[in-house]
């Protein structure tokens, strides 16, 4: 009896030991390395090249609107926002268009509050940043 | 890069003399364990400094490398004075390793082939997913490190973000001891090297195992250490979030710290003033690093508390407590004025209305959907090892050895509270409910695995037990310390 429960131990150690070694499926990561699709939509130095002109324009302390009407789903048009907010710190940026200074991505128009002036834009990467003229 | 590794390092290296202690260059389980203590609580008292200094004068210098190095240098020397204090330690005694073999290789041999080749598994994954998303993943760009580049950028440009953090961030009320750590290595470097997020993210995923190795290492001997070391390296959700840059593996590290420290000073292993003030400086820094850490600080008080309560003096009641306080009060002094002068009310508090929660409490379906979802998250998590380490516990049955029972049983109690307080969370939770189990159950419970393993090795039976003759049963508490 001493014999088999001793073989069973060695049987449990090695099934522990074999279970955790599986763990080296991780290696795959390496794999995704390659392709290079992988990246996040997100991808801060995605963003952080197609704003550069917003950030080098804005002093630091400055604080942005921030609106992309060209994505439908929350989930993305959320991700969009973070990775905005992200690329372009020390300026905040909030959602919406309650700042002077708003942010707009894509083609279509928030609705504003009256007058606005575009400051600067960039049809390459399809976004204006427009001044507000009227009073909050 | 050289900087901010010395930046982390230096501390470290001072509270690892504090935390080094007589006849443990013999014991490398010891060893390893005060060097995951070092490492945690260099990171922790820096992040709160660091972040201290910021609010109050605005501006680095020279005098706060003076203060930094001058502060670690006083609570390596209080934890150096602490353990001569009191009763010295003598090391582990570990049971007899003489018939542990498979194949002709001994079981330890085989852990420690298995454990290098989850390690390489661990540093490839880790570079790969560096070189993939180098400012860490979704929640590391949307609040860490977010938080990070904006202490980094100045104080006018913190306090600017800060107080606009309703509009302006994503979670602007998680404490702060993850994005500080990073920006203090910036503001060492002079700038946004995103590599140092990563060297951060591995420093707590190092700290982690040490601590969970070397807290069953030095209660329990080489092989359950290394078993353990394996297990947590064997765990996918582990190394997956190791380099993800967010928190949650710091909070684990944490909370570990804590549960062995507190487990340490119940089996009398070490200076019980000593290890309750390290259990209470970790329990801090745990609720520094996340939300889920302040229930978690409050129930390590309240274990302890209920522990003191039960003792005839009353002296012997309050005394226990105060050096844990005393650990405590730093990050949780910060934590109060961060909570309550700068940061905005948490959404999932500030979606809460008393019919409202009453409501979800009495939603039998919610219990339910909660079951469910956090049974699909452990699953997923732990995979493979949440069948084989009941089966293993089942062929090896529970040590006979007393050590690391009274361990074993404080950590249990503590992390089933912090399940019940996930739980809880889940029920009450304003936000849709399987958005958020599918979101966050699985780092939820991430969080207390390396506790739960820790706990799992202290009980059950070494291979040495079961493998050759049966070995004496290794006494409790009392024979391990010797008086100087």
């Amino acid at each position: 009896m001493t014999i088999r429960l001793r073989a069973r131990a060695r049987l449990a150690v090695v099934g522990l030991l074999c279970v955790c070694a599986g763990n080296v499926y991780v290696l795959r990561d390496i794999a995704r390395l390659r392709h290079r699709g992988d990246e996040p939509p997100w991808d801060p130095h995605v963003y952080s090249a197609r704003l550069a002109r917003v950030r080098a324009l804005l002093p630091s302390d400055s604080r942005i609107g921030y609106v992309n009407l060209g994505l439908q789903d929350d989930g993305a048009r959320r991700q969009d926002l973070f990775a905005t907010r992200y690329a372009l710190v020390p300026i905040c940026v909030a959602p919406g268009t309650d700042e002077a200074l708003v942010l707009i991505a894509g083609d279509a128009t928030p609705p504003l509050r009256g007058e606005s002036t575009t400051v600067l834009s960039d049809p390459r990467y399809g976004w204006r940043l427009v001044r507000q003229i009227a009073a909050p | 890069m050289t900087t901010a590794a010395l930046g982390l390092l230096l501390p470290a290296a001072i509270l690892f003399w504090g935390f080094a202690r007589v006849g443990m260059r013999r014991d490398g389980w010891a060893i390893a364990l005060a060097l995951g203590q070092a490492m945690v609580c260099g990171a922790g008292v820096t992040s709160c400094l660091w972040f201290a200094w910021l609010e109050i004068f605005g501006t680095r210098g020279v005098g706060y490398v003076a203060v930094e190095g001058l502060a670690l240098l006083a609570i390596a020397g209080a934890l150096r004075r602490l353990a001569v204090a009191e009763p010295r330690v003598g090391r582990a005694p570990t049971a007899p390793t003489g018939s542990t073999v498979i194949g002709g290789v001994s079981v330890t041999r085989w852990a420690i082939a298995v454990l290098v080749l989850l390690t390489l598994a661990w540093i490839a994954s880790f570079l790969s997913n560096d070189a993939l998303r180098p400012h860490g993943s979704w929640d590391a760009v949307s609040t860490w490190n977010l938080d990070a580049r904006f202490l980094a950028s100045g104080y006018e440009r913190w306090a600017a973000f800060i107080h606009h953090a309703d509009v302006c961030a994503y979670h602007g009320d998680y404490p702060l001891l993850l994005p500080s750590t990073v920006a203090r290595l910036w503001a060492l470097t002079g700038s946004t090297d995103p590599a140092v997020g990563a060297l951060v993210a591995l420093w707590f995923a190092t700290a982690a195992v040490l601590l969970c190795s070397g807290g069953v290492g030095t209660l329990r001997g080489s092989t359950q250490g290394l078993l353990t070391a394996v297990a947590l390296l064997g765990t996918g959700d582990f190394i997956e979030q190791s380099s993800s840059q967010y928190a949650d593996i710091p909070l684990s590290a944490y909370m570990l710290a804590a549960a062995v420290a507190l487990g340490l000073a119940e089996e009398r292993r070490d200076s019980a003033a000593r290890c309750l003030l390290v259990a209470g400086m970790t329990a801090g820094f745990a609720a520094w690093t996340k939300n889920e850490g302040m229930p978690f600080a409050l129930a390590v008080v309240a274990l302890c508390s209920a522990r003191s309560m039960r003792r005839q003096e009353r002296s012997d009641r309050v005394g226990p407590v105060l050096p844990l306080l005393a650990g405590l009060a730093l990050p949780s002094l910060l934590l109060v004025y961060f909570k309550y002068v700068l940061a905005p009310p948490n959404d999932l508090v500030a979606g809460q209305t008393a019919a409202a929660t009453l409501a979800r409490l009495l939603s039998a379906g919610r219990y339910l959907t909660v079951t469910v979802g956090m049974s699909k998250a452990l699953v997923g998590m732990a995979k493979g090892l949440l069948f084989a380490l009941p089966l293993y516990f089942a062929v090896m049955g529970p040590t006979e050895s007393t050590r690391g029972r009274a361990a074993a049983r404080s950590t249990l109690i503590i992390y089933a509270i912090m399940l019940a307080v996930y739980c809880g969370v889940f029920l009450t939770t304003p936000r849709p409910l399987d958005w958020q189990l599918e979101t966050s159950a699985r780092r939820l419970l991430l969080q207390l695995w390396p506790g739960v393993l820790f706990a799992f090795f202290l009980r059950v039976a070494a291979p040495e037990e079961r493998f050759g003759t049966r070995p004496p049963a290794i006494s409790s508490a009392p024979a391990a310390v010797h008086t100087a």
